[in-house]
């Protein structure tokens, strides 16, 4: 199981620094014209053009900055909204706590993508709106996490001596609440991580996103969309390689979330 | 003691009705104010002033009079919300600009290829995901039951678009096993109704395959872990002690009772199905909801758009509802949460 974590960890590490150097291994600028259209890979094009005569190999490469910083940037914040949330209402309870559980349950049956479709749609195509609807669509599920693990943290006796000891509310979640938080909110980061990879991916490939931004998700759009991609050779190098990314990526991240809930709580089931 | 019990599931009953009704009433709301509540009018949205319509959706004159009296602009708020719930008892879902014909008419015409796509590939995966799940609980911890468990994992890393693309390019454009496009081949209309449904599920076969990968992952995952629940469960140790085959204990006492939570999450998660429809129908050109959706965003038509997500979201309900109703008979252990 720690090998697999490990794998996925080596992976994650190869992906961020591919991100971090991402101008440096790149001869062009992603949305440079380049060359020709649709030429076939060579030293000049490692992996050809696309159909407009960008180089696909940078495309791919600066690809990875914009699913990455979507990852961290989604599961930071919804994992800070909905711990927020789920700490307060699993320590409080009382009506907060029955409010948000009855919006969870509705939030829960109504599907969710044509939703988002809905949503994203009224506003201009960008990368900023793919975020905010991700986040809206992420934090309630941490809320949930956190608050039934705060529900359960909360039966302790410790906790219930520090209180007659006289420790107030913010202290008892300051010293003892989060700290035994820290393990499920790094494993959510992770699988939230890939979660929200996947989904702009998805959004991006429906075409809900910035054509001038390429993710991954955006580069196979534009593949698909080239309309004789499957009667060409051209799918090895424009098709493949950033769907190869994307499910190398959410990989990674599965199997490290998994190994590091395992790690961090010995009791829990493996594969839960 | 009968009567009793009998009060508790009506309860049950009633307080679930309750909660569907408060969610309907959300995705009524929801349906209402997006449009009203975005920046500017429905209308700016066409006619260019819009930032996000650079998609040049033209809005003749003829289907503005039809919106613009679907819509009640002009009324005040709150009849404007009483034309549109009048409107939709009435089965009038608002007219489809691009289109050029009414959205429930346009549903109408998709649902069928939908429901039929959906749920055989829930079922198959739901079947196959069991099936592994249960097999990998009672072989738990060793090569087989890990072994599963990275298998699944693996091909969820695989986005269903990924996954249905590479499945369209090898089997139906490199293999030519496949058709390469839609539900039906249109120059078999006249044959026999044999060789139609054979055409039919030739044509279902990869969108059927898609999805059903696509969705078995979770099927398995929850089975395995409320198996490994039940495991524990005294009547298990019981039946072990009385020296019953592992077969045996696995399908005659553990599964039934680790079944139904997993069939309850199977119909919570319904609502996710709707996403790997879209994708699925999107690559496959398969002509029912999902693609509807993709063609309505691909040219910004709203109404299209809001009645297909109203109609996806009243038939999640309405099968978690009819699961509700099934499950109150099943289990005689249900009580209010």
């Amino acid at each position: 199981m720690s090998r697999l974590g490990l794998i996925g960890g080596t992976i994650l590490l190869f992906f961020c620094l591919l991100a971090f150097f991402a101008p440096f291994l790149t001869p062009y600028s992603p949305n440079n014209f380049s060359g020709q259209p649709l030429e076939i890979p060579s030293t000049r094009h490692l992996l050809g053009t696309d159909g407009s005569g960008q180089d696909i190999f940078s495309q791919l490469i600066y690809g990875t900055r914009v699913s990455l910083l979507i990852g961290l940037t989604v599961s930071l914040f919804s994992t800070l909204f909905g711990g927020v949330v789920g700490l307060l209402s699993g320590f409080y309870g009382k009506w907060i706590d029955r409010l948000l559980m009855r919006f969870l349950d509705i939030f829960l049956t109504i599907p969710h993508l044509p939703l988002m479709l809905l949503l994203a749609a009224y506003f201009p195509p960008a990368l900023v709106t793919t975020i905010f609807v991700l986040i809206l669509f992420s934090w309630p599920l941490e809320a949930k996490l956190v608050r039934s693990q705060v529900l359960s943290l909360k039966k302790r006796e410790y906790l219930e001596a520090a209180r007659l000891a006289g420790a107030k509310d913010y202290y008892l979640m300051y010293r003892y609440l989060i700290p035994e938080l820290t393990p499920l909110i790094v494993s959510q980061l992770v699988l939230r991580s890939s979660w929200a990879v996947l989904a702009e991916s998805g959004l991006a490939f429906l075409g809900l996103g910035d054509p001038s931004i390429k993710s991954w998700g955006m580069i196979l759009k534009q593949a698909i969309s080239y309309e004789a991609i499957y009667f060409t050779p051209n799918w090895q190098w424009w098709l493949l390689p950033p769907g190869i990314c994307i499910t190398l990526l959410i990989f990674a991240f599965t199997f490290l979330g998994y190994a590091l809930e395992e790690k961090f709580n010995p009791t829990l089931k493996e594969g839960v | 003691m009968s009567c009793i019990k009998k009060e508790g599931r009506s309860t049950y009953l009633y307080t679930r009705g309750g909660e569907y009704l408060s969610t309907i009433l959300i995705i009524l709301c929801l349906n209402f104010f997006l449009p009203r509540l975005m920046p500017g009018d429905p209308f700016s949205y066409l006619t260019g002033q819009n930032a996000s319509s650079d998609l040049s959706t033209t809005l003749d004159s003829k289907s503005e009079a039809i919106l613009r009296a679907y819509y009640g602009v002009g009324d005040p708020l709150w009849k404007q919300f009483c034309l549109y719930c009048q409107n939709l008892l009435h089965g009038n879902l608002g007219y489809a600009y691009y289109f050029k014909a009414p959205v429930a008419q346009l549903i109408a015409q998709r649902l069928p290829w939908s429901l039929f796509l959906v749920v055989t590939s829930i079922l198959l995966a739901s079947v196959i995901g069991i099936t592994a799940g249960v097999f990998s609980a009672w072989k738990r911890g060793t090569v087989l039951d890990r072994g599963f468990w990275i298998i699944f994992l693996s091909l969820r890393s695989i986005p269903t678009f990924f996954l249905g693309t590479l499945l369209l390019l090898f089997l139906s454009f490199q293999a030519g096993i496949f058709p390469l496009f839609g539900a039906y081949s249109i120059e078999k209309a006249g044959s026999t109704w044999l060789v139609q449904g054979k055409d039919i599920l030739w044509h279902l076969a990869l969108p059927v395959l898609t999805l059903t990968l696509a969705e078995v992952t979770g099927k398995y995952l929850l089975t395995r872990s409320a198996m490994l629940d039940t495991l524990e469960e005294d009547y298990i140790i019981f039946a072990r002690a009385r020296g019953l085959a592992e077969s045996q204990i696995m399908y005659r006492h553990a599964l039934p009772n680790a079944l139904l939570p997993v069939v309850t999450q199977i119909a919570l998660r319904l609502g996710m199905a709707a996403a790997g429809m879209i994708y699925v129908e999107t690559i496959f050109g398969y002509p029912g909801m999902g693609k509807l959706m993709q063609e309505a965003l691909a040219v910004r038509d709203f109404s299209v758009l809001q009645g297909t997500f109203l109609i996806t979201s009243l038939l999640v309900l309405a099968s978690n509802f009819l699961l509700d109703l099934f499950y109150v008979y099943l289990d005689p252990r249900v009580e209010v949460r």
